[in-house]
C-alpha cells in the first residue's frame, strides 16, 4: 500500500493563522454565550485529520457534524452502523485488561475466539468479520506480548490528552494550536503510543494513512504538555521519548515526524479557522480546493456518500429547501463551541482551585473502590452541591483519573452523596493507580440548561442527509409524505392548513 | 390493542367528553388533529396554541385516543422536549381516560386501560414496567421491550428518540409534538428525517404549545424563533388558538394577561366559570391563628399577592449574592421557606387528595439555598421536590405558588431575565398556581429600567402589595 497525500498540501500557501483562545472571562464563563463565539474552536484530532485530507471533509465535519473521514461507512449517511474496527480495539482493550488483572493470558486462537464471543454478545456478522479479517491475525502476531503482560503493567487505553498550546515548528519557529484527542494505547513500560486501526494489509511497507498522522497528532500533544499539568505518578515521565505507533492486524509501523505532518498541520487549522467563521467564500474555497472529483473520485472516503450522493428529481423545491437548511448549520457548531469547546478551554485555562469555585470540578481522592462503586472524598461544600444536582435528576457525570490535561474520562452515574462523600458507578475499565480524581458534571448550575452539545452535531448531521433525500419517479414521489411535505413547506404553490375551520377572534 | 367492547364504550364516553367538557376551540383543534392530513396541493398541519391552563394536553390526548379508535391499527407518537415533560404526558392521558366511566365497575378499570394504551420510551433508564417506561440503549433491547414496543397504541419519547419511537411503530403513525415553544426548526427538521430513515410513512404532525412559554435555549439567534413561529412564516399561516383556561383563579389570570400583553399577545385568556372564583378554600380549611404574621400575605381571599422584599434590608436593595455560575437571595430564600411553611400549616386540607404547595425560582443557586432553609424547617418532613426551578415546572399547575425571583441590586440589573425570551420564565412561574400565588421580589431592582413583563404583573389592580414581615 502506497501512502495518499494529503489532500489540502496541494492546494494553496500555507499561512499559519493566529489561534485566539477563550478569553479568561469566557473561560471562567462570565460572558452570556450569544451569536458567533469571540474565540477559535478548540478541535480534536478527528477535526485535524479531516481538515488536512481534504477542505470539503473539513465542511462535511464541522457543519454538516459527519464523521472521520477515514471511517468507512455502510449504509446511507453511515448513522447507525458502527464500524469493525471499534469491536476490535474495544475487544483487544478488554483481553489485556483482564490478563493485567490476574486472568491467564489465552493459549490458543479456538480460545481467543471464545473470549471475543463472549465479550460480543450482539451482532454475530460483525463479531465473525472482526475475527475472520482482522483479530486472528493480530493475535497470532500477538500471543507472546499477551503473555508478558503482568499484572503490574503499565498499559493503559483511551488515554485523553487535552493542551491548549501544542506548538508546531514553522520557520525557524513555531506556532501554538489547541488539541483534543484520545490515545488507544498508552504502554509506560514499553515507551510507545499506539494507534490501532483494521486499516492496512498484511504486504504493506508502510503505515496506512491518516493513522500514521493522527498517531504523530497525539504523541505531538502529549509530550508538548506542560509537566505541571501532569498526573503525580507521570510526572517524571518524557513523553518526548515515547515511539508513536501505527499497529494494524498485520504490522506495527513505527512514525517518524516529518516537515509534511508539520506544513498540513497549519494548513488544517487554518481551513478549521475559514470554516468556523462567517465568510461565505470559505466554503467556495474548500469546494474550489477538494480533494478529488467526479472523474477522480476517491471510493474510500468515509464522506464520499456526502460529496457525490445522487441526484434525486423530488423534492421539486430542493433549492430553497437547502438554502433554508443550510441556514442552520453554523449556529449549531457555534452553539457547540459555546458548550463544548469554552468547557474545554476552561479546563486549560484555569486552576483546579478556581474550576471548582466556579462549581465546574469537583476534586477529591478516592477512599475506596468496590467493584465498580467508587467512593471519592471531597470538600463538604462539593459534596453538598453533588447531592443537589443528584436531586434535581443530575446523575451523569465524568470521573477524571489525571489532571484535566492528560487521563482517562470515565463515564460515571452518581449514587450516593452528602458528608464529604461523593459514590459513582463506572464501567468497568482499567485505571491507573491515582488517588486523585475529580468529578466533571456536563451542566453549570445554570437554569437555562443546554441539550448535551454532541446533539447538536447529530442534528447538523440529520438535516444534512435530510436535504440530500429523494425521489425519481413520479409517482413514488406523490406517495413518499415526507418528499411531499418538505415540497409544501418550501415551495410558495403549495399550502399548509390548520384543519378546523377558521374562527375569528 | 384494545378489546372491541372496551372500545366501542371508550368512543362513547370520549364522545362526552367532547360534548360536555370540551369546548369549541378545543374540539376545532382535536378535529384538526384528526383530520385527514393530505389534502389537495399541501397538508393539514394543525398548530395549536395553547396558553397555560386551556387544555392543550388534555387536545392532544383526546385526540390521540380518539385516533386510535378510529384507526385501531395505527399508531401515535407522541413527543416533548424533556423526559419530565413526557411523564406528564403520559399522566395527563391516563387522567383523561380516568374521567371516563369504567365499563362495568368490576371488570375495567380505566386507569388499566392507560396503562395499556401507553409507554414512556427513555433513553439510558431502567425498563420500569409498573410505570410505564421503556428503557433503551440502542444494543440492549430485550425481545420483551421490543414486542411491547411494537405494539404499544401511544409511545411517548422525546425528539431526540424519534428514530427509535418510530422505528418501532409497525405502520405509520400520527405524530403529536407537544411544548413547540421550545423546538427549533433544526430540531424540527432533524425529527422528519429520523421519521423518514426510519421507513414509516408519517400519518401526519400536529404542533401544541404556547409560544409565549418557555424559549427554545439557544445561545444563537438564527436558532430562536420555534418551530411553530418558523412554520407561520414560512407559510403564511395563523395558528388555532385555545383561549379559555380552566386552571386559575380569575384574580391570578389578571397577571397573567397584563404579562401576556407585554410579552406582545393582546388575545386575553378567558376564565372557565368552573375556576374564576376558586380559591383555596375549594380544598382547604384556613385557620388564621396559625399563619401568624404572615396571615396578610396568605389570606385566601386574596389570590395574587406581591411582596416586595426590600424591606428585609431597610429598603435598599442588595440582597443577591453570586454563587458558582448562578446566584442566590439568602433574605429571601429565608422568607420562602417561612411563608411555605406557615401556609402548610395555615391551610388544613378537607378533601382527600395530596396538598400541592410549590416554591418556583429561577436561579439553581437559590434553589439550593431555600431547598437547605426548607430541610432546616422541615426535618423529616422535607421532600425535595417541594421546590423546584422554573424551567422544570412548565406543564405542571399547583394549588399554591410561592415565586422567589431572586435579584436585589440597586443597579436594577435582572441577570437572565433581562432578555425578552426569557422573561417568559415569569410567566410560565405564575401561571403554575390555581388558587394562590405568592410573588417575592424586590420593587427596588425590578420595579426600575423599564423591565414590562414585571412592570405589567405589579401593575395588576387585581394585585394585592405587601412588605415583607
Amino acid at each position: 500500500m502506497t501512502q495518499k497525500h494529503f489532500g489540502s498540501l496541494n492546494t494553496r500557501t500555507i499561512i499559519p493563522t493566529m489561534w485566539k483562545t477563550a478569553r479568561r472571562a469566557n473561560a471562567l464563563q462570565k460572558t452570556f454565550p450569544s451569536g458567533k463565539p469571540d474565540f477559535h474552536p478548540f478541535p480534536t484530532v478527528t477535526n485535524l485529520i479531516n481538515a488536512a485530507f481534504c477542505p470539503l471533509a473539513c465542511v462535511h465535519d464541522l457543519l454538516h457534524g459527519l464523521k472521520n473521514v477515514a471511517v468507512l461507512s455502510r449504509g446511507f449517511g453511515g448513522t447507525w452502523t458502527e464500524p469493525v474496527g471499534t469491536l476490535y480495539h474495544d475487544f483487544i482493550a478488554w483481553l489485556k485488561c483482564s490478563i493485567m488483572e490476574g486472568n491467564r493470558p489465552p493459549t490458543s486462537v479456538r480460545e481467543v475466539n471464545f473470549r471475543l464471543k463472549e465479550f460480543a454478545m450482539y451482532d454475530n456478522e460483525k463479531k465473525q468479520n472482526c475475527w475472520d479479517f482482522y483479530l486472528k491475525d493480530w493475535y497470532e502476531r500477538k500471543a507472546s506480548e499477551l503473555e508478558q503482560l503482568k499484572k503490574d503493567s503499565n498499559v493503559y487505553f483511551e488515554v485523553f490528552v487535552s493542551n491548549d498550546g501544542v506548538k508546531f515548528e514553522y520557520n525557524g519557529g513555531h506556532r501554538s494550536y489547541p488539541l483534543y484527542g484520545v490515545i488507544d494505547e498508552i504502554d509506560l513500560d514499553e515507551k510507545k503510543i499506539i494507534e490501532r486501526t483494521i486499516r492496512g494489509e498484511r504486504s504493506d511497507s508502510c503505515p496506512p494513512r491518516p493513522e500514521d498522522y493522527q498517531v504523530w497528532l497525539l504523541w505531538k500533544a502529549l509530550s508538548s504538555v506542560d509537566k505541571s499539568k501532569l498526573p503525580g505518578p507521570w510526572k517524571a515521565i518524557d513523553f518526548k521519548k515515547f515511539k508513536p505507533i501505527v499497529e494494524t492486524p498485520f504490522n506495527d509501523f513505527a512514525v517518524k515526524e516529518t516537515d509534511e505532518f508539520k506544513m498540513v498541520t497549519h494548513d488544517a487549522y487554518a481551513w478549521i479557522l475559514d470554516i468556523y467563521g462567517e465568510k461565505s467564500a470559505a466554503l467556495v474555497e474548500a469546494y474550489r480546493n477538494r480533494y478529488c472529483d467526479y472523474q477522480n473520485r476517491n471510493e474510500q472516503c468515509g464522506f464520499f456518500p456526502a460529496c457525490y450522493g445522487r441526484r434525486w428529481k423530488h423534492p421539486l423545491s430542493r433549492g430553497a429547501m437547502r438554502a433554508r437548511l443550510g441556514e442552520f448549520y453554523r449556529p449549531l457548531l457555534w452553539e457547540q463551541m459555546w458548550n463544548s469547546h469554552r468547557l474545554r478551554y476552561c479546563l486549560q485555562e484555569m486552576t483546579d482551585t478556581e474550576l471548582a469555585t466556579e462549581g465546574l470540578l469537583y476534586p477529591g481522592s478516592i477512599v475506596s473502590t468496590d467493584k465498580n462503586i467508587l467512593t471519592i472524598r471531597m470538600n463538604a461544600d462539593q459534596a453538598n452541591s453533588a447531592m443537589f444536582r443528584k436531586e434535581e435528576g443530575e446523575t451523569n457525570t465524568m470521573v477524571i483519573f489525571g489532571t484535566t490535561s492528560v487521563g482517562l474520562e470515565v463515564d460515571a452515574t452518581v449514587t450516593k452523596a452528602g458528608r464529604g462523600e461523593v459514590s459513582v458507578r463506572i464501567k468497568s475499565t482499567r485505571l491507573p493507580h491515582f488517588k486523585r480524581v475529580a468529578l466533571v458534571f456536563p451542566s453549570t448550575l445554570s437554569i437555562v440548561k443546554t441539550s448535551p452539545w454532541f446533539l447538536k452535531k447529530t442534528t447538523q448531521r440529520n438535516i444534512f442527509w435530510l436535504g440530500k433525500i429523494g425521489r425519481d419517479n413520479d409517482r413514488k414521489a406523490e406517495e413518499d409524505s415526507v418528499v411531499q411535505l418538505l415540497d409544501t413547506f418550501f415551495d410558495d404553490r403549495r399550502s399548509l392548513e390548520m384543519g378546523g375551520k377558521r374562527l375569528v377572534g | 390493542m384494545l378489546d372491541k367492547s372496551v372500545a366501542a364504550h371508550l368512543e362513547k364516553e370520549i364522545r362526552k367528553i367532547r360534548e360536555d367538557v370540551l369546548n369549541d376551540r378545543q374540539n376545532e383543534a382535536v378535529d384538526a388533529i384528526l383530520k385527514d392530513w393530505k389534502i389537495k396541493n399541501g397538508f393539514v398541519f394543525p398548530i395549536i396554541d395553547g396558553p397555560p391552563g386551556t387544555g392543550k394536553t388534555t387536545v392532544g390526548s383526546i385526540a390521540a385516543i380518539e385516533y386510535l379508535l378510529r384507526h385501531p391499527r395505527k399508531q401515535v407518537l407522541y413527543m416533548c422536549y424533556t423526559n419530565q415533560a413526557c411523564a406528564m404526558a403520559q399522566d395527563t392521558i391516563v387522567d383523561t381516560l380516568n374521567k371516563c366511566t369504567p365499563t362495568s365497575a368490576s371488570t375495567t378499570n380505566m386507569a388499566a386501560i392507560g396503562a395499556k394504551l401507553t409507554l414512556r420510551l427513555e433513553y439510558g433508564s431502567e425498563t420500569e414496567w409498573e410505570k410505564g417506561v421503556v428503557g433503551y440503549k440502542q444494543e440492549t433491547t430485550s425481545d420483551e421491550e421490543v414486542r411491547r414496543l411494537q405494539s404499544i397504541p401511544i409511545l411517548i419519547c422525546t425528539l431526540y428518540s424519534s428514530y427509535t419511537g418510530v422505528n418501532y411503530r409497525s405502520k405509520g403513525c400520527k405524530l403529536i409534538l407537544d411544548e413547540f415553544s421550545q423546538i427549533d426548526p433544526s430540531l424540527f427538521f432533524d425529527v422528519v428525517y429520523r421519521v423518514r430513515i426510519a421507513g414509516k410513512e408519517p400519518d401526519g404532525f400536529s404542533l401544541l404549545g404556547d409560544p409565549l412559554q418557555l424559549p427554545v435555549v439557544t445561545s444563537q439567534p438564527h436558532l430562536e424563533t420555534n418551530i411553530g413561529k418558523y412554520i407561520e412564516e414560512l407559510k403564511n399561516i395563523t395558528p388555532i388558538t385555545l383561549n379559555v383556561q380552566y386552571r386559575m383563579h380569575e384574580k391570578i389570570c389578571a397577571g397573567i394577561n397584563s404579562m401576556r400583553t407585554a410579552l406582545g399577545n393582546r388575545q386575553p385568556l378567558v376564565s372557565d366559570k368552573g375556576v374564576k372564583d376558586r380559591d383555596m378554600t375549594e380544598w382547604y380549611e384556613w385557620k388564621e391563628s396559625k399563619a401568624g404574621k404572615y396571615k396578610h400575605i396568605l389570606d385566601p381571599s386574596d389570590p395574587l399577592v406581591i411582596v416586595d422584599t426590600d424591606s428585609l434590608s431597610g429598603g435598599v436593595p442588595n440582597l443577591e449574592e453570586p454563587v458558582s455560575t448562578s446566584t442566590k437571595n439568602v433574605p429571601e430564600a429565608k422568607l420562602a421557606a417561612d411563608l411555605f411553611v406557615a401556609a402548610r400549616a395555615a391551610y388544613k386540607r378537607t378533601v382527600p387528595r395530596l396538598p400541592e404547595f410549590q416554591i418556583l425560582t429561577p436561579y439553581g443557586g437559590q434553589l439550593q439555598e431555600i431547598k437547605a432553609q426548607l430541610r432546616k424547617r422541615l426535618g423529616k418532613e422535607y421532600e425535595k421536590d417541594m421546590c423546584t426551578t422554573i424551567y422544570s415546572s412548565q406543564g405542571n399547575e399547583y394549588d399554591f405558588v410561592i415565586v422567589s425571583f431572586v435579584r436585589s441590586n440597586p443597579r436594577g440589573g435582572l441577570g437572565f431575565l433581562e432578555d425578552d425570551r426569557l422573561a417568559s420564565q415569569a410567566y410560565v412561574a405564575c401561571s403554575r398556581a390555581k388558587a394562590k400565588l405568592i410573588v417575592l421580589f424586590s420593587e427596588g431592582t425590578f420595579l426600575v429600567g423599564g423591565h414590562k413583563v414585571f412592570d405589567a404583573l405589579y401593575n395588576t389592580k387585581e394585585a394585592v402589595k405587601e412588605d415583607a414581615p
